[in-house]
């Protein structure tokens, strides 16, 4: 059942794209639904790289397909090809918000220096339990499994008991499970000393926590070589995949981002990371490695639309040929204005766009007066050149679009809300849902749905009902901003109506918006902003966490650009998935400062990161 | 880790206190005249302490810290991070001059304590020595119904409640399951919910005896069926029932999963939750959730009734489980 909107008050991220994460499924299941995008392709190519992109992007998912039992349990004829490229065994080492926590919190209790001491090991010991449990994995896995090694129960005790050794475990042990169970009570042990610690104070407990003479790297490489020899792969390198690093203790993610520097013949490492991190990232540092040439940094976000467009379909259509519908997307959802080659087979304005030009003309003073002014008159088009009709009426035709359609409805803030048929259309809804993967299969669940209940009723294949479409995206727009307001936020309360994220981005989302479809009408409206220097920290830390959810889109203005490290002189948009409530011609258009979008907002708040009251939860 | 008994305090008149005697009290002086209502009716304590919040001094803050002075609290301001070693302290130094008679008895009204001074009273108190006999009511007033606040602004933290409290699990690929209290403050818990991914999460929905305050709840969380797959309704004023159900729930979650309780809602949740993940320790967190709204201060009347938890580190003698109408015979239990 799909949601109604019409209750929206409270709709939430869950009710329109779902609960799906793939950090709780085996890799195995994610390989069932899979679609490799160009960016699973450069990530799998030997080498360190830098995978980064806002929730729901798929970075988990993409990091798993890289693991022997994806490769494995992937169906599709591109397989083949990765079981060609991906000759390394790549080890999923995930991380949490929870896990993070706790042992920050730890950490907290045992003083700067032991909570350094303490984040490290623990991660060495789960990274580590890590690569052992995928070895283990290779072992018993069938022949015909992605990099199955065949290796005999001797030397796999063998392997064990030297690496136990070597890693200082108290006891020996004769197997990988074993190798895999004493890493873990070495784990569960360090909560106990710590607890030792803090009810003697006695620093000699802390002196005894497990893990914290292992150097991570040399210890990894202990076991691959062990690993790799009994299994007759002297050359087998092993790829260390570290998911969402921004949740690691700063003193681990400098760990991680020194190994980018990529000196070791047996490892890489693959890191995926929030569009930001909310400690000092040593990214792009030299000393740390510097992208393009240490790793290559993978940005999984579009800053223009029709760069999702060719992963985004065939997402769609694997979604309605595993429903065994006949139809492919285009059928489905029928064409959009916002496709890129819209109208362009007849070479000009086909007859319903000619009619909305027509409508905003007689409406829209500024949009008549500009016809005028380029002398343009729309029961005669003929009179213009190819290239004028291209420049004048076709390359605005977006803008002329959105503000026919929301024009003069909109009042500020007290906007009567139109649902957003402008949008509908699969060219529409692939741009609103930003090739986020965990949007597009939410919302294609419903709209699929929807599909098949109207085609049951109906009978024959016929697009999805435009207004089904617009509730749908309606839906999933506001619970997005709902979502917004939820994130927590550094951001005092006095002040986070205005400047927490959800507040940030109606500053900036609205201007922008009055730009298309209020004043004077203007061809080419801004649509993209820059951050410039001396911005008030709190803004800064509310653009973050816009960027972080995926409300705010990074457009870098040369490779290898990152979003990552200070804000300052970079380019955005608003993700287009907000264009119900901010209507937006769905392109990037001029750029503007920040600063001139704020310029009606007093920013000269005295201090954003007021020290935090009790008065919390009463 | 000392053991724990439990045993419920059942429902009365808040009138029916005052025969209740205790070595020490501790309470909070808060905005709402709740804040006092418990301190009003029990007889006044050899010692008091009752720490006043230093923020959001109105409504009637004066009058609750006049009332608390009179009946000889001590009542000393201090910021939260200086509360939990005062708070210690305090309490070890009654702990040691009970050494001679063997038994110290503790109240703790809850009614207008945030969860982290909760948290840290259930810590220190769990963890003082057996050597002397320390039994704690855990008191709570219930409040007159109000309208829920407006929908929060933003939420300003999400985390745990106490280094303490933050939990231990050693395996990162163990599956996380939230266990989120509701509260009527709307898309709150979704929004934590949504947040924390967590892998499995369970929902407990407070019902009062205002069937206004149910509607409220419901309305608030309607969302929340998008993130939990088991909505399990709780009694405010039947805490014990609580407390066992989330000591059952917990036996089974923590065996595959890492629990990670979320107390929205009514403070008689937090203390539920922390209690258990005292009992579990270190597999169970509690976390706590800051929105912007609530900080508006809110005009809340106690509704003239107690209820709570007695929490002892030694078995209940006969007396302590019949001895007045206070205490609630129906369950107790303990774990190590």
């Amino acid at each position: 059942m799909s949601p109604q909107p019409d209750t929206e008050t409270h709709a939430t991220l869950g009710s329109y794209f779902g609960r799906y994460n793939a950090r709780g499924e085996r890799a195995a299941q994610v390989a069932k639904e899979f679609v490799a995008s160009e960016h699973y392709w450069e990530l799998a190519r030997p080498g360190n790289h830098l995978l980064y992109g806002p929730r729901g992007s798929g970075k988990t998912t993409l990091l798993k397909m890289l693991q022997p039992e994806g490769i494995s349990g992937w169906q599709a004829a591109e397989a083949k090809r990765a079981r060609e490229i991906v000759d390394y065994c790549s080890v999923l080492v995930p991380t949490d918000r929870p896990w993070s926590e706790q042992i920050g919190e730890l950490g907290k209790r045992v003083g700067p220096e032991g909570s350094d001491r303490l984040s490290i090991a623990a991660f060495t010991l789960n990274l580590l339990r890590e690569i052992v449990a995928a070895g283990d994995r290779r072992i018993r896995a069938d022949s015909d499994h992605h990099l199955s090694a065949s290796i005999s129960r001797d030397a796999e005790d063998a392997i064990a008991r030297e690496t136990g050794e070597q890693w200082g475990l108290p006891r020996p042990v004769a197997s990988l499970k074993m190798l895999r169970t004493a890493l873990r009570s070495e784990l569960n042990r360090m909560y106990r000393v710590v607890d030792d610690y803090l009810a003697t104070s006695d620093l000699e407990h802390l002196a005894r926590l497990p893990g914290r003479s292992l150097e991570l790297e040399s210890a990894a490489v202990t076991f691959i070589e062990l690993f790799n020899e009994a299994a007759g792969e002297q050359d087998r390198r092993w790829a260390l995949m570290i998911d969402e690093l921004e949740l690691a203790a700063p003193p681990v993610a400098a760990r991680v981002e020194t190994m980018m520097r990529g000196h070791s013949e047996l490892l890489m490492v693959k890191v995926s990371l929030a569009p930001y991190t909310e400690g000092e990232t040593r990214f792009n540092d030299p000393r740390y490695g510097m992208a393009g040439h240490d790793y290559t940094p993978i940005m999984l976000t579009y800053p223009n639309k029709d760069g999702a467009l060719e992963f985004s379909r065939e997402l769609i259509a694997r979604a309605a040929q595993q429903r065994e519908l006949t139809e492919g997307p285009e059928e489905i959802f029928g064409d959009s204005v916002f496709d890129s080659d819209y109208a362009e087979e007849a070479g000009e304005l086909d007859y319903p766009l000619l009619l909305t030009y027509r409508r905003l003309a007689e409406r829209d003073p500024s949009f008549a007066e500009y016809l005028r002014e380029k002398e343009i008159d729309l029961d005669d088009l003929e009179q213009l050149s190819s290239e004028q009709r291209s420049a004048w009426l076709r390359k605005p035709r977006s803008v002329v679009v959105v503000r026919e359609f929301y024009g003069f409805d909109v009042r500020g803030r007290g906007r009567s809300r139109k649902r957003p048929t402008v949008y509908t259309g699969l060219g529409g809804i692939i741009a609103m849902l930003e090739g986020n993967a965990r949007w597009l299969k939410g919302i294609t669940d419903h709209m699929l749905d929807a599909y098949q209940e109207q085609k049951d009723k109906q009978g024959g294949p016929k697009e999805l009902d435009r207004a089904t479409q617009a509730r749908l995206l309606d839906g999933a727009s506001e619970a997005f901003l709902n979502y917004l307001r939820m994130i927590p936020s550094p951001v005092p309360p006095e002040i986070s109506a205005r400047f927490g994220p959800r507040g940030i981005l109606e500053h900036i989302a609205d201007p922008l918006s009055e730009m298309v479809v209020a004043g004077t009408f203007r061809p080419d409206p801004p649509g993209t902003f820059n951050v410039p220097p001396g911005l008030d920290e709190g803004i800064l830390a509310s653009l973050r966490l816009l960027i972080h959810a995926g409300a705010i889109v990074h457009v870098p203005r040369e490779e290898n650009e990152t979003v990552l490290g200070p804000l300052e002189g970079k380019r955005f948009r608003i993700a287009y998935l907000v264009a119900p409530s901010f209507p937006s011609p769905l392109r990037l258009g001029k750029e503007i400062s920040l600063a001139s979008l704020l310029a009606a907002v007093d920013v000269s708040q005295p201090d954003l990161f007021a020290e935090e009251e009790e008065a919390e939860d009463r | 880790m000392n053991p724990l008994y439990v045993t419920g305090v059942s429902t009365r008149e808040i009138k029916e206190l005052e025969d209740r005697t205790y070595d020490i009290v501790i309470a909070a002086v808060g905005y709402e005249p709740r804040s006092r209502a418990i301190a009003e009716h029990l007889p006044m304590p050899e010692h008091g302490l009752a720490i006043p919040f230093l923020d959001q001094q109105e409504h009637a803050f004066k009058e609750n810290k006049e009332l608390f002075e009179k009946r000889g609290y001590n009542t000393p301001e201090l910021s939260h991070d200086e509360q939990p070693e005062f708070v210690r302290q305090w309490v070890l130094e009654r702990w040691r001059a009970a050494q001679l008679v063997g038994e110290l008895r503790i109240a703790v009204d809850i009614s207008s304590m945030t969860r982290r001074r909760m948290a840290t009273l259930v810590e220190v108190i769990s963890s003082l020595d057996p050597a002397v006999r320390v039994l704690t009511d855990y008191l709570y007033t219930p409040q007159i119904y109000r309208e829920p606040p407006p929908e929060p602004l933003a939420t300003l933290t999400i985390g745990p409640v106490t280094p303490e409290f933050a939990g231990w699990t050693p395996d990162l690929d163990t599956p996380t399951c939230a266990v989120v209290g509701l509260g009527y403050e709307a898309n709150t818990a979704a929004g934590a919910a949504e947040f924390l991914d967590a892998d499995r999460a369970i929902a407990y929905a407070p019902r009062g005896r205002d069937p206004r305050f149910r509607a409220d709840v419901d309305r608030a969380n309607e969302s929340i069926s998008d993130y939990a797959s088991v909505i399990k309704a709780y009694e405010i004023e039947d805490p014990l029932g609580l407390l066992l159900d989330l000591d059952r729930l917990a036996a089974g979650v923590t065996r595959h999963s890492r629990l990670l309780f979320v107390p929205l809602g009514p403070k008689i949740f937090a203390l539920c939750s922390l209690l258990v993940a005292r009992l579990y320790r270190p597999r169970i967190a509690v976390w706590r959730v800051r929105n912007s709204e609530l900080r508006a201060p809110q005009y809340i009347e106690s509704a003239g009734r107690v209820c709570g938890l007695r929490a002892s580190n030694a078995p209940f003698a006969g007396e302590d489980h019949d001895r007045s109408e206070v205490l609630s015979a129906s369950s107790s239990y303990a774990a190590a």
